[in-house]
């Protein structure tokens, strides 16, 4: 009698793991490939048996699902890991001389305002922003001062960005990556739409949101981004606005359907022969000379085109509604009063 | 203070344009001064840009007005006409509607004209056009909406409703402290 061993399980990996040898006597001659198929089945059997025993079904929209714990087997390394970050050539040169950083006090006494400042950030004792600034004796007495400290600013920054690019392409070239962004979210920049997220990010990271940073070749920018938003100048050139307005009012006049105003007209002419028909009708007992009118029937003058007559046919066929509505408002005249004389 | 942006523009000329038409650009195109249109606390002011610019050197929270109000924005943006654009769009009105006297109060306490007011209508008004409301003795009352076309207003019963009222100058007494924000 063979005792088996159970096998084990990783649900996370969905893994089963059987240490159970295979039949010897089955390995060889044609049962060999039926034999595997089965024991295959076997274990497939019992991982989802395992699955569906174990672990907490939920239902998600029509289907059961179970949701699978973390992995507990160990696996190796998918990548290499990362090699450590060359020095930068400062790092080198203070590890040569043994120069250690010296943590240094965030307030700094202010001599001219008599109190203590951060050292930076909100509410320094910037020296740029110094209202009086002395000639000192060494220097030219036409020289702009405050110039001068601008433009050292510049070239201080400017030397810092410089020394940060080369070492940056240092690592590269040694093998390294590329620095992680902040703004991506902690070196998360692994596809380009994160990387574009990055970039708006840090365009307005800045005092006045990104209005003045400069555009980046090929950079499409969505005009509202950002939660300020964007009006016309209130006074200076009007031209925008204009414009503006001459767009909507063309829409406007690109939405009217009827422009000659059809309705008027027909309303108008139905009028005039209300208008007319009242004239001839007037309600007040006294009847006036009636012209006779042949009813229906209209005679041809002989000779006339078919398109006169069609014209003829058109302007019938308002006499013809508008004498019904004579005809119809005489005999509820006519019913209606009370002639004094006889009716003919 | 600030220019309306497209939006505002649209729903400002739309509703202006029901009551004057095509003659708004006799409004925005001035001979005499450059008159511009600014948006302030949700109104719309019309004014000539020199005035708007004496103006926009006012505190926002203590500029009350300037130039014409000609409506406001509610709070989901929609466009309100106010009384206090009348002098402005009753010249150019499309539509007009004289009330006789006896309707004439009714109207000038905010109620709406029944055909038994209806003194004279322009002819064919179509049903829900802007309408400019006159008295008798061609004074400019206030704005209304036609409830009826002219056809149907002249067959409908005295009691019938023939003008929505949208704004009279009896509002410069009974809204005295709204009116201006």
């Amino acid at each position: 009698l063979a005792t088996s061993v159970p096998p084990t399980f990783d649900l996370g990996l969905l893994l089963i793991n059987n240490p159970n040898p295979l039949d010897p006597a089955s390995t060889r001659g044609p049962e060999l490939e039926p034999y595997l198929a089965a024991v295959a089945r076997e274990n497939a059997q019992s991982l989802l048996s395992e699955i569906w025993q174990r672990l907490p079904a939920e239902r998600v929209e029509d289907a059961v699902v179970a949701p699978l714990p973390p992995p507990s087997t160990p696996l190796p390394r998918e990548k290499p890991p990362p090699k450590p970050k060359p020095p930068s050539r400062w790092e080198e040169f203070a590890r040569l001389k043994s120069i250690r950083r010296n943590k240094k006090e965030q307030a700094v006494w202010d001599e001219a305002t008599g109190e203590w400042r951060p050292r930076w950030g909100y509410g320094r004792a910037d020296p740029s922003k110094e209202w009086l600034l002395e000639v000192p004796a060494s220097a030219d007495p036409n020289e702009d001062q405050f110039g001068r400290l601008k433009k050292e600013k510049k070239e201080r920054v400017a030397k810092n960005e410089l020394q940060r690019l080369k070492n940056i392409s240092r690592n590269m070239r040694l093998g390294g990556t590329l620095p992680a962004l902040s703004a991506g979210g902690g070196g998360a920049t692994s596809s380009s739409k994160e990387l574009k997220r990055a970039l708006v990010v840090a365009k307005r990271s800045d005092a006045s949101v990104g209005q003045f940073s400069a555009k980046v070749g090929g950079e499409k920018v969505g005009h509202l981004q950002g939660r300020r938003r964007h009006f016309l100048p209130n006074t200076g050139s009007l031209t925008a606005e204009r414009g503006i307005q001459e767009q909507v009012l063309k829409e406007l006049a690109a939405r009217r359907t009827d422009p000659l105003n059809t309705e008027r007209a027909v309303n108008r002419l139905q009028q005039q022969r209300e208008q007319s028909g009242d004239a001839a009708n007037a309600v007040d007992g006294r009847r006036r000379p009636q012209k006779k009118k042949t009813a229906g029937k209209v005679s041809t003058e002989g000779g006339k085109s078919r398109r006169q007559n069609a014209r003829d046919s058109k302007s019938r066929k308002y006499k013809k509604a508008a004498a019904s509505g004579r005809a119809n408002q005489k005999m509820k005249s006519l019913m209606k009063s009370k002639t004094l004389g006889k009716r003919k | 203070m600030r220019p309306l942006t497209e939006d505002e523009t649209k729903a400002v000329f739309e509703k202006l344009s029901k009551f004057i038409g095509d003659s708004l650009t006799a409004l925005l195109n001035r001979a005499d001064q450059q008159y511009c249109l600014r948006l302030h606390r949700c109104r719309v002011y019309y004014a000539p840009e020199p005035t708007m610019k004496r103006a926009a050197n006012v505190q926002r929270k203590q500029l009350l007005s300037f130039g014409t109000c000609l409506g406001k924005f509610t709070k989901s943006n929609k466009f309100h006409l106010q009384v206090t654009a009348l002098d402005f769009l009753a010249p150019y009105a499309k539509h007009k509607i004289w009330l006789k006297p006896s309707a004439e109060q009714q109207f000038l306490y905010g109620h709406h004209v029944t055909k038994a007011g209806l003194g004279r209508i322009t002819d064919a008004t179509p049903q829900y056009a802007g309408l400019v409301v006159y008295s008798m003795s061609d004074t400019p009352l206030g704005f209304g909406v036609a409830a009826k076309s002219t056809l149907q207003s002249r067959k409908a019963d005295p009691m019938a409703l023939v003008c929505f009222h949208q704004a009279d100058i009896g509002e410069y007494i009974r809204s005295e402290a709204t009116l201006f924000g």
